[in-house]
């Protein structure tokens, strides 16, 4: 740790050379420019020429002033080179803030084929921790030698030790490749989509297979290349064994419930389930996402996202409307009509109410039944079909409004509960 | 934007380091107060000899960081090929070394020229620690480019159980005995010593042209017979001769003192070591090697005195002795140490070897440096016989003469 220590103070005393700090003072300077002239120009404000004509300029306006101190480094780092000949460190700081400047532009265009939320999360998980990693460790290239501080040993394990550049690709490498497989995996998933025309969960699910897949081969290569011990990894294999049986065991059994599920594809991103909602009946819920530990699953009624251990739709059983068969949900309404009204016509009105409802699918046509003969009303039902299966509560209330509005307008009647009481004539003992 | 937040972030602190720099904050322990030394690896010495030179010298930084513990010096190596790339690409972001070791002081000249080095002052009683004759050849228009730091010799080294004792006189080494084989270099220091041997000076002193076409003729005519004998081979490299000699394929090479080590590793005891065979005219002077320490053209003050406190550490009595004493195959260049030649054989050769050597300034290295091609096509028209020797003759001549003279004593 003491090297560390070493390193650091080293790269300090490089920062007393006047031809550095010319450097970085000249960068300073030109950050000082750019912000005059930012507040001056208002780029990212202003409406600019063409943009009517061509609306991807709309775009790229957030990226106007990140441009202009671009702009500002490059020339300050021209001129210091014809100045004085030393500018490197100078023109390293231009070159990764144009990096910077092309990942942004690389982030804006991929908002075209991803949604916005993939593109922010790979924004925040992968591109802005890689820039900091690329930028911090060419940055410390310019001063020193990278492989001599990458080679410090900072874990001793008996006669073993892991080296500092073991230690970051370990940690960071796994990070990344962990980060890093999504998009690829979603890319490879996309064409197999596309070839085999495959459904969206389906989709969904190949895509977390391959990704799994890519982590597992990027693990085995980052042990590899970090040259870790092959006894210390038996060693921990050992010890994973242990804490398997122990404390281990529900997260462990939790991963291999969630790559079965995906191979089987019983639960796949996507779906829909009926989930036990705590005595308050069953709620529908789409699967959002299927994680190595738990399944998160969105809930409609009150927008709750809920994260339930993957072994849960191992040990018990699970309603789907998004099966084998189709994605179509049969939703019913039961309603009740006097006597007097002919069944017949009860029921082609039900029919036709349904069919007048958005959303309720035409084919499958809805059907009415005469359920039975109640003490004061027949009971009817309409059963329809939806498409979407966490439409169905929102439907139902729907369907039956516009069976209220009808049987108004129909004259038909709804009936309160009729009890007729007969007083009997020749109870024995009334009059004793 | 976090990359323009993390950019601000990165040139506020190295304001502010810069800041603690120059308000002097930099003179806390540690902070502002590292150097950092290059060592060139040159390629005539061998990995066994530049792993013992790299352990001394990281060893003498300890021992100086121990002395001074605010003060730390900080080692790389580099090899010859990759010296200038490598200061090139240092110099480029203002970052060139403090001090470079230089394995000879032939590139010296190039290097200053090139920006990457600055003179450096040294007061008298600094001056006292390397001899006149040594700092001289490491002055340039009056400036004092370069401080030495140890000496290397050139001498011969033959393998005792063929060759029992090292040929006296280059006609002793056309005279082959049973099963020799003799191997020489058309290197410039390799013809340097045959030609000095039949009195060509090579390196001129001041006020001082003489026109001797026919020394260089006799020798010439020398270089031509000896290739002709069966037991000489002559190699363009200085590597060759050494490996020649560790694998058997030689037995007699002239050879640099940097080799001793790893030849002893293989031949034991077997080494012979000896003086190079005097030529009619005298006795052989070849050149002189000088480790040389170059001051970097960037250093911060504080830096460039903490590089010149080290270099005249290392030249200090105590270092030189602990140096010359565990290297074995270096001469110290202060002239205050006493040296045990008796104890030791080899070093007494050295220290011969060293005392007939000539060391070139360092106008003559850069001119040699920049005709070593055409030294080198001159021996080989003599060698192959495409050229009579006294056309060769008149053209070696041409070029010794215009080779710049040596700067007078100050």
């Amino acid at each position: 740790m003491n090297q560390l220590l070493y390193f650091v103070l080293d790269l300090l005393a490089d920062f007393t050379r006047v031809a550095v700090l010319r450097q970085f003072g000249a960068m300073g300077l030109a950050f000082g420019l750019w912000f005059i002239l930012k507040s001056q120009l208002k780029l990212e404000r202003r409406r600019w020429l063409g943009e009517g004509r061509w609306p991807f300029l709309k775009r790229l306006k957030p990226l106007a002033n990140a441009a202009l101190l671009w702009l500002c480094f490059a020339l300050a780092a021209a001129w210091l080179l014809a100045a004085t000949g030393v500018a490197d460190l100078a023109r390293y700081l231009v070159r990764f803030y144009a990096l910077c400047m092309l990942s942004r532009l690389g982030l804006i265009l991929l908002l075209n084929y991803l949604p916005a939320k993939v593109v922010q999360r790979e924004d925040l998980q992968l591109v802005r921790p890689l820039l900091v990693v690329i930028g911090v460790t060419r940055l410390y290239s310019q001063f020193a030698d990278l492989n001599e501080l990458l080679a410090i040993q900072v874990i001793a394990l008996g006669k073993d030790s892991l080296s500092l550049g073991a230690l970051l690709l370990l940690s960071l490498g796994t990070y990344f490749v962990i980060v890093g497989s999504e998009l690829p995996a979603m890319g490879i998933a996309a064409l197999i989509r596309r070839v085999f025309t495959i459904s969206m969960p389906a989709y969904r699910a190949i895509s977390m297979l391959i990704r799994y897949l890519l982590v597992a081969v990027g693990f085995l290569l980052i042990l590899a290349n970090a040259g870790v011990n092959q006894a210390l990894i038996a060693a921990v294999g050992g010890g994973l064994s242990v804490g398997l049986g122990f404390g281990l065991k529900e997260i462990f059994s939790n991963f291999i419930s969630g790559l079965w599920l995906l191979l089987e594809g019983a639960v796949r991103p996507g779906d829909v389930l009926l989930l036990e909602s705590g005595g308050n009946g069953e709620d529908p819920c789409e699967v959002l996402e299927l994680g190595m530990r738990a399944t998160v699953l969105w809930r409609d009624r009150d927008n709750v996202e809920l994260v339930v251990p993957n072994q849960t739709f191992f040990t018990q059983s699970m309603v789907t409307y998004s099966g084998l068969r189709d994605r179509y949900r049969r939703g019913q309404v039961v309603v009740q009509a006097a006597y007097r009204h002919s069944p017949r016509i009860v029921i082609a009105l039900l029919e036709d109410t349904a069919r007048s409802v958005p959303r309720i699918l035409a084919h499958p046509a809805p059907k009415g039944l005469l359920l039975g003969y109640g003490d004061s009303a027949i009971t009817y039902a309409i059963r329809y079909w939806i498409e979407n299966p966490m439409d169905g509560i929102g439907l139902a209330s729907e369907v039956g409004i516009a069976i209220w509005e009808v049987f108004e307008r129909e004259e038909i009647e709804i009936p309160y509960p009729q009890y007729v009481w007969h007083q009997a004539e020749d109870v024995p003992g009334k009059n004793a | 934007m976090i990359c323009r937040q993390g950019l601000v972030i990165l040139l506020a602190l190295s304001s502010a380091i810069s800041a603690c720099g120059s308000l002097g904050i930099s003179r806390l322990p540690a902070v502002g107060n590292t150097i950092n030394v290059v060592l060139e690896l040159s390629p005539q010495v061998d990995s066994f000899e530049q792993a013992r030179l790299k352990t001394l010298l990281e060893q003498e930084a300890i021992e100086f960081n121990r002395l001074n513990p605010h003060q730390r010096v900080r080692w790389h190596s580099v090899s010859s090929e990759r010296l200038q790339q490598d200061l090139k690409f240092r110099a480029a972001r203002g970052l060139t070394p403090d001090l470079i070791l230089l394995a000879s002081s032939r590139d010296l000249l190039t290097l200053h020229q090139q920006g990457f080095s600055t003179p450096v002052e040294l007061s008298l009683e600094e001056k006292r620690s390397f001899p006149a004759w040594l700092l001289t050849p490491l002055r340039y228009r009056g400036e004092q480019l370069g401080v030495p730091l140890f000496m290397v010799s050139t001498m011969a080294c033959f393998d005792r159980r063929r060759i029992p004792f090292s040929p006296q006189d280059l006609s002793d080494l056309l005279r082959p005995e049973d099963g020799s084989a003799l191997a020489l270099s058309t290197s410039l220091n390799g013809m340097n010593w045959i030609l000095t041997g039949f009195g060509v000076p090579l390196l001129p002193l001041p006020g001082r042209r003489s026109n001797r076409q026919s020394q260089v003729l006799l020798a010439l005519r020398w270089v031509q017979q000896a290739n002709l004998q069966p037991h000489i081979t002559f190699v363009s490299s200085e590597e060759e001769l050494r490996r020649g000699l560790a694998e058997g394929r030689f037995l007699w090479i002239p050879c640099s003192s940097v080799w001793i080590s790893s030849l002893r590793q293989t031949l034991g005891a077997n080494l012979g070591v000896g003086l190079l065979p005097a030529g009619p005219a005298g006795v052989a002077k070849p050149l002189m090697g000088v480790s040389t320490w170059m001051f970097g053209s960037q250093s911060s003050p504080t830096q460039r005195k903490l590089a010149k406190k080290f270099v005249l550490f290392a030249g200090n009595a105590v270092n030189q002795r602990t140096m010359m004493l565990r290297l074995g195959t270096v001469f110290p260049v202060n002239p205050a140490i006493l040296l045990p030649l008796n104890a030791y054989p080899t070093l007494s050769v050295m220290d011969v070897a060293l005392r007939n050597s000539i060391l070139p300034t360092l106008e003559q290295h850069h001119y040699f440096k920049l005709k070593d091609e055409q030294i080198g096509l001159l021996a080989n028209q003599v060698l192959a016989r495409s050229q009579d020797p006294l056309a060769v003759a008149h053209d070696f001549q041409h070029l010794l003469e215009n080779a710049p003279a040596a700067e007078a004593q100050p």
